[in-house]
């Protein structure tokens, strides 16, 4: 069922500070009030929120340790037991939500100095640690050689497909994590993107400076593995993408600290832009549909979540607002609970913001 | 006095006092160098040592590349990697180079007193800070001073891609004069286009002698700096022309493309091993945009695998050719990076504990000198200032860092007052 949303009366239910390292993923559980976040360090925290939001932060349930790097992406099958996550360490992991944990582990959740000014504590004093459940993952998928920066999971959550840095796509089954294709581009996949039919798919060739290729976006079908557009003229720099819920649609975000940071919104059947939507003062990280197809929902470098309605590219909410200097912390991730109005964001300085989209 | 010092060096004190040139203010440098000096680059030149400085123009990481910190907060997504050498580690992203660490002395102990781009330039190009009306040799042109052929038909000092904004190299030959001033190539290493001569050969010949004629007797009728300036750089103008074939890649370039790397970079360190083997003395090659205040880590994975592979080769192919031994390798830029990691997750300029690496001749390989503290923040042991580094690369190359040249009408040494070679470094 499809909640309606109303962006002009968008209020953050939770602001959760983690700042042991940015936040840099995250994905609501099949509920929402089940979530889950990555962070630089290859930390995955589970949290349970309450019914009702409250002046108390709820603390974190569970900590899943396997990655050693940066968390780039997290995805979680429809039902809610596996929890898909890529990283920096050249992995792909998948959790099993419904196995037991495996002991308990301290973790600090606001180790920098801000976070201890705010708590009253003299400079070194550390903070006390939360106590977490500790868990490991059930399978690791090794087919990258490179940091794994894109991860799409499809409607029903039995296909996935991730792309590295370098530009090796692989389409896989889930959960059994068989990789059922592979694809080789010449640059960094930065984004890849799966249509919920995982009919199509996309991918965003990007490097914000130097590399030695040329930034590209494409359009392939997964049954074939040919490519069907490249849409690397009417989408520039493009660095994310998303398909709309019927698949007519794909929206790429440039990334990088270009001035102004466009999304762009293609029709997938002719290859040609419908519209361009400026706003992002820098890069673009998120691009996520809302399942109504009338709402995109983006998020960049410029530390703010903007909605767009998409009939007619008018920006119809924002939430938070510009830190100030340039590109101070990025939004890194989106996720929308299954409730269609409840949406977490992955905020670079340290934070998992939960938001009502109802009003 | 030593027969090859050439005229304008047997200048006593005096004469060069009483050959100043007064000007509204302020003073015309003399070009010149004491007898000392002259004396020091004999001995220098005997060894035939040279030298090759590979510029990361904008201060590449040492965080990331040579200085890893892993498991702290401040380090960074890249991965520290084993090299040739027990027990030293570098970045995941300098795979060749680790596999050639036996050669390098890697220093973790750079302390220099300028953060920004154009200051720090020209400290890590001269080995002093800039000064109010003195201009200071960049290394480039000491080297072509003491080691160079004086009747070379190649110039001593060429910089190839070093133009980087305010990273680039701009003392030049400084109070050293014309003569040592570098010969610069763009960014793909080739000669500029107006080097391709519009006659016959024998037509060329008779011209420029002819010009060569008409010129004499001017000068000898104008007596001044700037005459003979000009005629100087005409000269070298001519000679280079007729040695361009060095600066020509495209007979070598298929067999050394693998293992240079197929980058603009991979054939400018090519060009620099082709260049040191017909006998310049000095060549600098920028590699650019390390100056990553923003996406640190993406700019530096774009970067590394062509700094990887270039330099590697070029340290395997003067070993192949017997040429490593002397000549020296120095990789640094003006700047280190901040360990901390900012909200654009770039790294900002850092000078209380950075790395520069040599290899090469006349320097010990497989060392790492010095250390930073836990997170990189301050020098733990062995601190090393540019002047001693300074110091130990003239030392490096044969040629004594208290060497005197004459600045208007003061003294300078080659490295400042107090410059010590650190004699761990040396082989």
């Amino acid at each position: 069922m499809t909640g309606s949303i109303n962006p002009a009366a968008a209020k953050r239910l939770w602001s959760i500070p983690w700042d042991a390292g940015f936040v840099t993923a995250v994905s609501f559980l099949g509920s929402p009030r089940k979530l889950a976040a990555g962070n630089e360090h290859g930390d995955i925290l589970l949290w349970d929120l309450p019914e009702q939001p409250g002046n108390e932060v709820p603390p974190p349930r569970r900590l899943l340790k396997g990655h050693i790097n940066f968390v780039t992406a997290l995805a979680v099958t429809p039902d809610g037991r596996w929890l898909i996550s890529a990283s920096y360490d050249h992995t792909v992991r998948l959790w099993d939500l419904s196995a037991e944990a495996e002991g308990n582990v301290a973790v600090v959740m606001e180790p920098k100095q801000k976070a201890q000014q705010r708590a009253g504590r003299k400079p070194g004093e550390k903070p006390p640690p939360v106590q977490v459940e500790q868990q490991i993952e059930a399978s690791v998928r090794t087919a990258h050689g490179d940091w794994v920066r894109g991860m799409s999971l499809n409607g029903d959550g039995t296909r996935l497909l991730t792309g590295d840095e370098r530009g090796l796509a692989v389409l896989w089954d889930i959960p059994g994590g068989k990789e059922l294709r592979r694809w080789q581009v010449p640059g960094w996949l930065q984004g890849v993107a799966l249509s919920r039919d995982a009919k199509q798919m996309a991918t965003c060739e990007f490097a914000t400076r130097y590399a030695l290729f040329k930034n590209a976006a494409k359009l392939w079908d997964p049954a074939t593995g040919e490519m069907k557009a490249d849409l690397s003229q009417p989408c520039p720099r493009a660095a994310c993408a998303g398909f709309s819920p019927d698949g007519t649609l794909v929206a790429t975000g440039m990334g990088g600290e270009w001035e102004p940071a466009r999304v762009c919104i293609i029709d997938v059947a002719t290859g040609k832009k419908l519209r361009e939507l400026p706003g992002h003062k820098h890069g673009v990280h998120s691009i996520l549909f809302h399942p109504d197809g009338k709402h995109l929902l983006t998020s960049g470098r410029d530390t703010c979540v903007r909605i767009w309605q998409i009939a007619d590219g008018k920006q119809v909410g924002v939430l938070g607002q510009p830190r100030g200097g340039q590109s101070s912390d990025f939004i890194y991730a989106l996720s929308l609970a299954p409730d269609d109005v409840t949406l977490a964001t992955a905020d670079m300085g340290g934070l998992v913001e939960v938001w009502s989209l109802a009003g | 006095m030593n027969s090859s010092c050439k005229p304008v060096e047997h200048l006593s004190r005096r004469a060069f006092l009483k050959g100043l040139v007064g000007t509204a203010g302020g003073v015309l440098a003399n070009w010149g160098g004491l007898c000392s000096s002259a004396a020091v680059a004999d001995a220098a030149r005997k060894q035939g040592k040279r030298c090759i400085l590979l510029w990361m123009a904008g201060g590449a990481s040492h965080l990331d590349t040579f200085d890893m910190k892993p498991g702290r907060a401040v380090g960074g997504p890249f991965r520290p990697i084993a090299t040739s050498v027990p027990g030293t580690q570098i970045c995941e992203y300098l795979p060749h180079i680790a596999r050639q660490t036996q050669h390098l002395a890697i220093i973790r102990s750079m302390c220099t007193p300028e953060p920004g781009h154009a200051a720090g330039t020209y400290l890590m190009h001269t080995g002093y800070r800039s000064e109010l009306g003195t201009r200071h040799p960049e290394i480039g042109a000491v080297l072509a001073k003491y080691l160079g052929n004086p009747t070379a038909d190649l110039p001593g000092f060429i910089q190839i891609d070093t133009d980087g904004g305010e990273s680039s190299p701009i003392a030049g030959s400084g109070f050293l004069g014309p003569a040592y001033q570098p010969f610069r190539l763009g960014h793909g290493g080739g000669l500029p286009e107006n080097t391709q001569p519009y006659l016959a050969a024998d037509s060329n010949q008779r011209r420029l002698g002819l010009l060569d004629k008409l010129e004499q007797g001017f000068a000898a009728e104008h007596k001044a700096v700037e005459i003979d300036s000009y005629r100087a750089a005409h000269e070298k103008s001519v000679r280079l022309l007729r040695a361009k074939g060095a600066f020509d890649l495209s007979a070598e370039w298929p067999k050394y493309r693998d293992l240079y790397g197929d980058t603009p970079f991979g054939k400018n360190c090519l060009l620099a091993r082709r260049l040191v083997e017909a006998g310049v003395p000095f060549v600098e090659v920028g590699q650019h945009n390390y100056d990553s205040h923003e996406d640190n880590f993406e700019w530096h994975k774009a970067l590394l695998p062509a700094l990887d592979l270039g330099w590697s080769g070029l340290i395997q192919d003067l070993h192949d050719r017997g040429l490593l031994q002397d000549t020296l390798i120095v990789w640094m830029g003006e700047v280190g990076r901040t360990p901390w990691i900012n909200n654009r997750v770039g790294r900002d300029h850092w000078v209380k504990a950075w790395t520069t690496v040599l290899a090469g001749g006349g320097i010990k390989g497989g060392v790492i000198y010095g250390a930073s503290n836990a997170d990189a923040v301050e020098v733990r042991d062995n601190p090393v200032s540019e002047r001693d580094f300074f110091a130990t690369i003239y030392t490096a190359l044969g040629i004594n860092p208290n060497a005197e040249n004459m600045a208007g009408v003061r003294p300078v040494f080659l490295t400042p007052k107090g410059s010590k070679a650190i004699a761990e470094l040396l082989a």
